[in-house]
């Protein structure tokens, strides 16, 4: 039997507010195998969100706090990793598809120098020619089309379904599965 | 359903019978020849604000006449007929003239000179304070908005302590003691009392952005605090930015001629338009010597708020309205 590529044991994240603690995720355990999808499943405010960016770091302390568990990845523990290593784990060994596509790309900056920077941020010695084209590349994988020149533009220029395309492709930039 | 039924998603190979594309491949798609619609010219995001600047009419004015004060200003040396301390004591106190445009002073020196040298102090002056007070402003704002919590607190109450002093009596203390007439050392002064509002615009506007949840997905692809600070959040504030840093060329100015004008800017006889409207009270009759260099100031300070007010609108690469 192979390794589990991540295995989250027992995750407990809470929530200070004024009114009490809120029990965002109260005990999850999963395991995610090489090569399986998992789906999770639930009602609005069961936790799915919070118990996923629990595992980059993202949930913002305080008030949030994640009171115990932990996330085994690669033998390491997510949950335990400092700043440094964390960064070092976004974006390039784990990565995010933010759902909402008209708010989770900078409106300032064109796609191709958003998609270029996760590429950046973990390569900092690649050729700007390199990364460019790799950008190019994605943006034809996940089926944007006239990619050179969408490469300049800006999200406001592009539409609902092509931004959110674009989402995945900035996840997917450092995979070198594809 | 039949668990081997996959006619909710027919493929290509279901309904023709015969592979379209090869396996994995999602090429056809977006093959370019495909969007023949999106064939129009393509145009950069700095032509576009290039664009927009020029059709701003009051811009284009403002630009038109910075370029000419402050160009003269810049080629004061070349475009001054006299120097500005050159005395003619036969022409004293004369109105305008052929010889001398905007008239003598009380030395017979030339005023027309005098406005030119007066505009390159001035200039000098007002881009000094508004470039250094922009970039200290920025970068406490940036920080105090970006980490919040005590680092906030602590540079906001220095800005909120700079602010609640009193302008006019510390400005004029410290020019006394510290200024001594130097055009760098009142700069430096009033570099100490402009970065506040810059601060304090800053600071608001990377407390919310920092929210953003595209700071959150460059955070989640990994990118460090100083990148998400300075590519990521930086030029979303360039607008306001870059109006503040122009009105603030132009209320630097104001504020150098006021102190000159009180006689604790900069000590005559370097000609700045503040020192000559101060010196024209000695002869309050000679009317050209306010007006002109008065005027000066007006426009220089008219010129800049129309620049600035064309950048905002043109930066801003979500605003996609042209003005007719």
């Amino acid at each position: 039997m192979p390794e589990p590529l991540l295995s989250i044991n027992d995750l407990v994240v809470e929530f200070k507010t004024e009114d009490g603690i809120v029990h965002a995720v109260d005990g999850v355990s999963y395991e995610l195998f090489p090569g399986e999808t998992l789906g999770i499943v639930g009602e609005s405010g069961s936790g799915k969100s919070v118990s996923t960016l629990a595992l980059l770091g993202l949930i913002p302390q305080p008030p949030g706090r994640i009171v115990q568990g932990t996330a085994m990845f690669k033998g390491r523990d997510l949950l335990k990793l400092k700043k440094r290593e964390l960064r070092r784990v976004r974006g390039n060994e784990v990565a995010m598809i933010f759902q909402d596509p008209m708010t989770s790309l900078n409106p300032v900056l064109s796609i191709g120098s958003q998609l270029g920077e996760a590429i950046k941020t973990h390569f900092p010695d690649e050729k700007d020619e390199a990364v460019k084209n790799r950008v190019i590349d994605l943006l034809k994988l996940v089926g944007v089309p006239n990619a050179e020149t969408r490469f300049n533009q800006y999200p406001h220029e592009f539409s609902g379904g092509m931004r959110q395309r674009a989402m995945i492709a900035m996840a997917i930039t450092n995979s070198r599965r594809c | 359903m039949a668990p081997n039924d996959d006619s909710l998603f027919p493929t290509a190979q279901a309904v023709e019978g015969e592979v379209i594309a090869p396996e994995g491949s999602i090429a056809p798609l977006v093959d370019d020849t495909q969007a023949a619609g999106l064939d129009l010219k393509v145009r950069s995001q700095w032509s576009y604000a290039r664009m927009r600047f020029f059709r701003h009419r009051l811009a284009l004015i403002g630009l038109f006449g910075l370029v000419i004060i402050f160009g003269a200003g810049i080629v004061a040396g070349h475009v001054a007929p006299y120097g500005y301390a050159d005395i003619d004591l036969e022409h004293i106190l004369q109105g305008p003239t052929h010889a001398h445009y905007f008239g003598t002073d009380d030395l017979g020196r030339d005023q027309f000179t005098r406005v030119i040298w007066g505009i390159r102090t001035s200039m000098e002056v007002g881009v000094f304070v508004a470039f250094v007070s922009t970039f200290v402003g920025l970068v406490v704002g940036a920080i105090a908005g970006y980490y919040g919590g005590w680092l906030d607190n602590l540079l906001m109450r220095v800005t909120d302590l700079v602010l609640t002093l009193p302008l006019l009596a510390v400005l004029l203390t410290a020019t006394r003691l510290l200024g001594q007439g130097s055009q760098w050392r009142v700069s430096l002064i009033l570099v100490f009392f402009f970065w506040t509002g810059i601060a304090r615009v800053v600071r608001g506007i990377y407390l919310s952005l920092r929210e953003k949840e595209y700071v959150e997905a460059a955070k989640a692809s990994g990118a460090g605090d100083a990148r998400l600070m300075f590519r990521h959040i930086l030029p979303n504030t360039l607008g306001p930015i870059v109006v503040n840093a122009t009105l603030a060329v132009g209320t630097a100015i104001l504020v150098e001629a006021a102190l000159s004008f009180l006689g604790f800017g900069i000590k005559p006889p370097t000609p700045s338009l503040g020192v000559l409207v101060s010196d024209a009270q000695r002869n309050p009759n000679d009317w050209w010597l306010t007006v002109f260099p008065g005027l000066a100031i007006v426009a220089i300070v008219l010129c800049i708020n129309f620049v600035g007010d064309g950048l905002r609108d043109a930066l801003d690469p979500t605003q996609r309205r042209m003005r007719a």
